[in-house]
């Protein structure tokens, strides 16, 4: 249901995607693994419509999305839970979680989608009316996926989700992305540092290094693989 | 594509910007002659400075028409020594503008002599550019003291200075307004205020120094910016003080809000005596509630023909070539000043800068002798206000059935006008 | 002792004033960091609009409110997606440059089109005051005050109960992640700016029956509103008005103790003492504040 064919992009002259192309399928959780400024990030960005890109294609649910504008590929259900948790910090946990079901298309259904964050999450419940920015780090990457819930997205693409949390935390937060994917169906896109993990979770993934799509496979064929044991996971 | 074009626009916009600014703050109002010593043969070219656009062009356009006339009716009757009389008007929306206008009449137009300007601050700037280069600065208008105390030769202004204004404001309480309410004026609570520009000040301290000399009450002064946005502080003060005579130094908007907050806050004094400002403007902001109200101010339009020959002939005049009233007194004095300014070029039959100079200095007309009212002696070398008519006075008037008329001195009269106080609008 | 009430009542009054004009100026500066400095001009231009009205159809100020909102709110559009949408994405400077630029040009527009006369309102209430002999409330000033509660109010309402509001308040705190919730940025933008000009609108037809009418009015409410702003913090509307009446009160107060020349020294120099103390405002940066 989604995928991309030869993606080219950077930042001004300097270029940091060097044809980058791989596939999801509906249902999967897809991880894509590989060191700091190996130019995850930027893929997410050039998906989201962030940036452009220079070169190459992007197929969402059987349509070209790459020259749409970001707020066209949103409202189609291609969301993106950004690196650093990005929240709204002078807004309600009510409020940031709304603003996830900004788009018109996915407005009716707020109301709905914000009881069944605040099942997954009782937390939150507790504190809607809390200014996000006061939050712990664990909560406010709580209402940062479920702000990516609010809209039933097609297609959740994760940023770096462990990033700064406690190891408890995290495990929490592998526990939640299963449930996403087990109970709700949401097809996921996982990028992560932490190689370990992100490949545990997924059904399949890729490697990135310097731009560059160096490897592919299941989650447990890239996990016994000598090199990424070595360069990754420090065996 | 989509920033190409947002800022192809917003180029357009600065460009637009940039033109309307030069367009509002004017250039040259006159084509570049050829270039000519504007000596005396078949016509006498005069230089003359006005803020023709900006926020002081109604003013400046009205001195204008007032030259204008002088010198068709004086071409009309011969001209200068036979001389026809040409104006070249310059715009001096800015004091800057004003030194390089007169630059500009000086070396390019090569004028004898320049007349000016309705602007304290432009005529200030301009006239030290005359002075420099020895061109005879002629200045009916501009109010502030300062402009002839730098011991100019080449300077003479023939209009009422400042402290002249602010003096006649008490002369009104003493001969119109006291008599009237059936007080001695020693008995009143006098406050004085004024907005902080030389204008004000002038006047505002003219009005003090004549009062402490005679004896009064002056309780109650303070200067105050003209862009204020409120002026209820002041009310205060002058209702803490009881004040019964105000005197108010302002431009049009401040003394509007000063109106209208003494209104509001319940201040009421006997009679309000303005330092200048009877102006059309002021009328139609007020509508009736102006009557009563009164002005020390440069000669008004209705104003007795005995004191003033030569009123009555202009203002029909003027009245044939706009169609109206004049909008304030300034065209008057605009008018008479040129006029006089002629007959000096007449007596100095050169426009040899020192001629001409030794020529005004020799007049000596007693008040009563031009049309705005007042005589012509200017005051000699060594004097430390070198330059300024001595027989210019700010007259008084005052407000009745919705028109200003003179009301001092006494001859100044030109019917029997109501004195309306205590001021029934306050 | 009365005059002491009274001089309170001129500050609080008078604050309402400076508060209605500076919501606008707030809104702007905290949802978008463009330091408008054409603002007064806006609020000039909307008192020549009352004026006209006035003259021409015969309406009352307060009666034109109803049409200077969407008036203004156009104005607004048009010029932010002329002027100031195409250079957003830079620096501040040019910002702050072209909104000089404005400023110039708006002056000298109004003095083109309506030369420098002196123009007022005549209503007949315009001085009335009600109260006892010595403690006068103004007509006009306390509908000002009343008009600047109900516009902060139901400005405050639109930012917190409408999609639209949420998305600009979302928008300031957080450009990115607004576009990765789906939030057209630059109509978010757009709607911000035409709002804040609809608000200095409202300021213009309540101050124009209770102020004179010329191309340069606003050049001094300009600098009051931007101490009034810093003072209640960038992008909080209730701080702009408590902002506004805090310094209505500093004016009434040292304007009545010392000689009113000084005022505009005393709060320029409040001014000052916030910007060094407290730079986010007294009472820190509000929900539209924080533009990033």
């Amino acid at each position: 249901m989604f995928r991309i064919e030869n993606i080219t992009a950077g930042y001004g002259d300097i270029t940091v995607l060097h044809g980058i192309s791989l596939e999801i399928q509906k249902g999967e959780i897809v991880s894509l693994v590989g060191a700091n400024a190996a130019g995850k990030s930027t893929l997410l960005r050039a998906i989201s419509g962030l940036i452009p890109i220079d070169e190459g294609a992007i197929w969402f649910e059987d349509e070209r999305i790459e020259q749409l504008d970001i707020k066209d590929r949103v409202a189609k259900g291609l969301i993106q839970i950004p690196e650093g948790r990005e929240l709204f910090p002078g807004m309600s946990v009510q409020d940031n979680l709304l603003m996830g079901a900004f788009s018109k298309e996915h407005r009716k259904k707020a109301n709905k989608n914000m009881e069944k964050v605040y099942e997954l999450f009782p937390r939150l419940k507790e504190r809607y009316k809390q200014m996000a920015g006061s939050l712990s780090g664990g909560e406010q990457q709580m209402v940062a996926i479920g702000r990516g819930l609010m809209s039933d997205p097609k297609l959740l693409m994760l940023d770096e989700p462990s990033l700064g949390l406690a190891p408890i935390v995290v495990q929490q937060m592998i526990q939640i992305i299963k449930k996403i994917s087990e109970d709700m169906g949401t097809t996921i896109f996982l990028v992560e540092q932490n190689v370990n993990h992100a490949l545990k979770l997924a059904k399949r993934g890729y490697v990135m290094e310097n731009g560059n799509i160096v490897m592919s496979g299941s989650g447990q064929e890239l996990l016994n693989n000598e090199h990424i044991k070595k360069a990754y996971l420090g065996i | 594509m989509k920033f190409r074009r947002g800022k192809l626009i917003s180029l357009l916009l600065l460009i637009c910007f940039a033109v309307v600014s030069v367009a509002g703050c004017g250039g040259a109002a006159t084509e570049k002659e050829p270039v000519t010593t504007g000596e005396v043969g078949d016509t006498l070219r005069l230089g003359a400075i006005y803020p023709l656009t900006g926020p002081l062009a109604k003013l400046g356009q009205e001195e204008q028409k007032g030259a204008q006339i002088a010198a068709d009716l004086r071409n009309d009757a011969g001209g200068i020594n036979g001389n026809k009389i040409e104006w070249i008007f310059a715009d001096a929306p800015t004091p800057e503008a004003g030194v390089s206008e007169a630059e500009r009449l000086i070396t390019v137009e090569k004028v004898p002599v320049i007349m000016g300007s309705y602007s304290s601050g432009v005529a200030y700037a301009a006239s030290a550019v005359a002075e420099k280069n020895k061109v005879i600065y002629w200045e009916n208008s501009g109010v502030a003291d300062n402009i002839t105390q730098r011991g100019f030769k080449y300077l003479f202004r023939f209009g009422i200075t400042g402290t002249s204004l602010g003096e006649t404001t008490i002369k009104m309480l003493r001969d119109v307004i006291a008599p009237e309410l059936g007080k001695d004026p020693k008995d009143y609570k006098i406050g004085v205020i004024w907005e902080d520009s030389s204008f004000g000040t002038s006047v505002g301290q003219g009005a003090i120094g004549l009062a402490k000399e005679l004896g009064y009450n002056v309780v109650f002064t303070e200067s105050y910016s003209a862009k204020t946005t409120d002026l209820s502080s002041l009310v205060m003060k002058l209702k803490q003080n009881d004040i019964d005579i105000l005197i108010p130094t302002s431009y049009v908007a401040d003394g509007l809000l000063l109106f209208k907050q003494m209104q509001e806050l319940n201040f009421v004094p006997e009679a309000v005596i303005m330092g200048g400002n009877a102006t059309q403007d002021l009328k139609a902001a007020m509508g009736e509630k102006i009557n009563g109200l009164a002005h020390s101010d440069i000669t008004q339009p209705r104003t007795n023909e005995a004191m003033a020959p030569g009123l009555e002939a202009f203002m029909k005049e003027y009245k044939e070539r706009y169609g109206s009233e004049p909008y304030s007194g300034h065209v008057i004095r605009a008018y008479a000043g040129a006029n006089v300014l002629f007959d000096v070029l007449e007596k100095a039959g050169s426009t040899d800068a020192d001629k001409i100079a030794e020529a005004a200095r020799s007049l000596d007309l007693p008040l009563g002798s031009t049309a705005a009212g007042w005589g012509v002696k200017f005051a000699p070398e060594g004097d430390p206000m070198m330059g300024t008519n001595e027989r210019a006075e700010a007259y008084g008037c005052i407000w009745y059935k919705d028109e200003i008329f003179t009301v001092w001195p006494v001859e100044g009269q030109l019917e029997d006008v109501e004195v309306l106080v205590p001021w029934p609008a306050r | 002792m009365e005059i002491w009430m009274q001089i309170l009542v001129n500050g609080i009054l008078t604050g309402g004033i400076f508060a209605l004009i500076s919501i606008g100026l707030t809104l702007i500066f905290g949802v978008m960091n463009i330091i408008n400095f054409a603002h007064g001009e806006f609020l000039m231009i909307s008192m020549y609009l009352v004026y006209w009205m006035n003259v021409k159809m015969g309406m009352d100020p307060y009666v034109a409110i109803i049409f200077i909102i969407p008036i203004m709110f156009v104005v607004g559009l048009v010029v932010y997606k002329a002027t100031l949408n195409p250079i957003i994405e830079r620096s501040e400077l040019f910002t702050i440059l072209m909104t000089v630029a404005l400023m110039i040009l708006l002056q000298n527009l109004a003095l083109m089109l309506w030369n420098a006369d002196i123009r007022s309102i005549n209503i007949d209430y315009a001085a009335s005051a009600i109260g006892t002999e010595n403690i006068r409330f103004g007509i006009t000033k306390i509908a000002s005050f009343a008009i600047a509660i109900g516009t902060a109010i139901g400005l405050m309402i639109i930012l917190s109960r409408t999609w639209i509001g949420k998305s600009i308040k979302a928008t300031s705190q957080n450009r990115t992640a607004a576009k990765l919730m789906g939030v057209d940025t630059i109509r978010t933008y757009t709607i911000a700016f035409a709002l804040g000009i609809a608000t200095v609108g409202i300021a213009g037809a309540a101050l124009a029956p209770i102020f004179s009418i010329y191309p340069t009015v606003g050049t001094q409410f300009g600098t009051a509103s931007f101490v009034v702003v810093v003072l209640g913090g960038l992008g909080n509307v209730p701080g702009a008005i408590i902002g506004g009446l805090i310094i209505g009160l500093i004016d009434s107060i040292s304007g009545f103790l010392l000689p009113v020349g000084f005022k505009e020294a005393i709060y320029l120099g409040v001014f000052l003492l916030v910007l060094l103390l407290k730079p986010n405002g007294l009472f820190g940066q509000g929900a539209a504040g924080g533009g990033r």
